[in-house]
């Protein structure tokens, strides 16, 4: 395999983001289930606070590069026109670099430090 | 000079319909197409999360609409999609590293990868409903 763009190194990224999300989900969901957040100020409390702010943009890059990587590799996989393979890999640029776009809007909004 | 008649005559076996997926396959494939839904999900987890941060209004009509039949059904198929991502994709993990790599200890975690899944969504159905 390549150390270049369609090599090892998307792979290795794929594998340690994997081990991050399911990490960061793990430790989240508990802490959701012990806290239940009833009320905005609960909520907006556990989000915008430094430590669960941190780790939730640090979630949503594990989860872009993550996601990027899995649909690039399901697209290259089952789409071969090349035409169409292009404007699918593209739609979903634009996909992930809006939803990421909007994610640091939302987390910027809900800082409380 | 002809240099691959053969190959023309060679069988293919893509019709979906024969083609009997063992279970390793299906853990495989399922994880591929559960990924595939996450992704498309985000913009629904994305807009309840702004939502539920905006006012307290707000928050508590998050709350009412996570109350809906519609809103249910969905969040079990994609709770769903992410436990399987999550059970088959700690496999594949410990594939990379040879563990359960041999044909009868990877038919043995792949059906555990179902039995954890199963036992998982049984929680999770009820958190829901």
């Amino acid at each position: 395999m390549s150390w270049r763009a369609g090599g090892i190194r998307p792979w290795i990224v794929q594998r340690v983001s994997a081990i991050l999300l399911a990490v960061i989900l793990c430790v989240f969901m508990i802490k959701l289930i012990i806290f239940s957040p009833e009320y905005f100020q609960d909520w907006q409390d556990l989000i915008g606070g430094r430590f669960w702010h941190t780790v939730i943009i640090t979630f949503w890059i594990a989860l872009f590069l993550h996601g990027w990587i899995g649909i690039r590799d399901v697209i290259m996989d089952y789409v071969h026109p090349d035409g169409l393979r292009f404007s699918l890999l593209t739609l979903f640029a634009v996909f992930f670099i809006s939803m990421t776009i909007w994610m640091f809007k939302i987390m910027i909004l809900a800082v409380n430090l | 000079m002809r240099t691959t008649p053969q190959k023309d005559r060679r069988p293919k076996y893509l019709d979906l319909l024969h083609i009997k997926l063992p279970i390793t396959g299906i853990v495989s494939i399922a994880h591929r197409a559960s990924g595939v839904l996450l992704v498309l999900s985000i913009p629904v987890w994305l807009y309840l999360l702004e939502t539920s941060l905006t006012s307290e209004q707000d928050f508590q009509d998050v709350v009412k609409m996570t109350d809906g039949i519609a809103f249910k059904v969905m969040a079990i198929v994609v709770f769903w999609s992410l436990v399987h991502h999550f059970f088959a994709g700690i496999r594949f993990l410990l594939l990379d590293v040879d563990v359960a790599i041999e044909k009868r200890s990877a038919l043995k975690a792949a059906k555990l990868v179902l039995i954890a899944e199963a036992v998982v969504m049984l929680f999770v159905v009820g958190w829901i409903i």
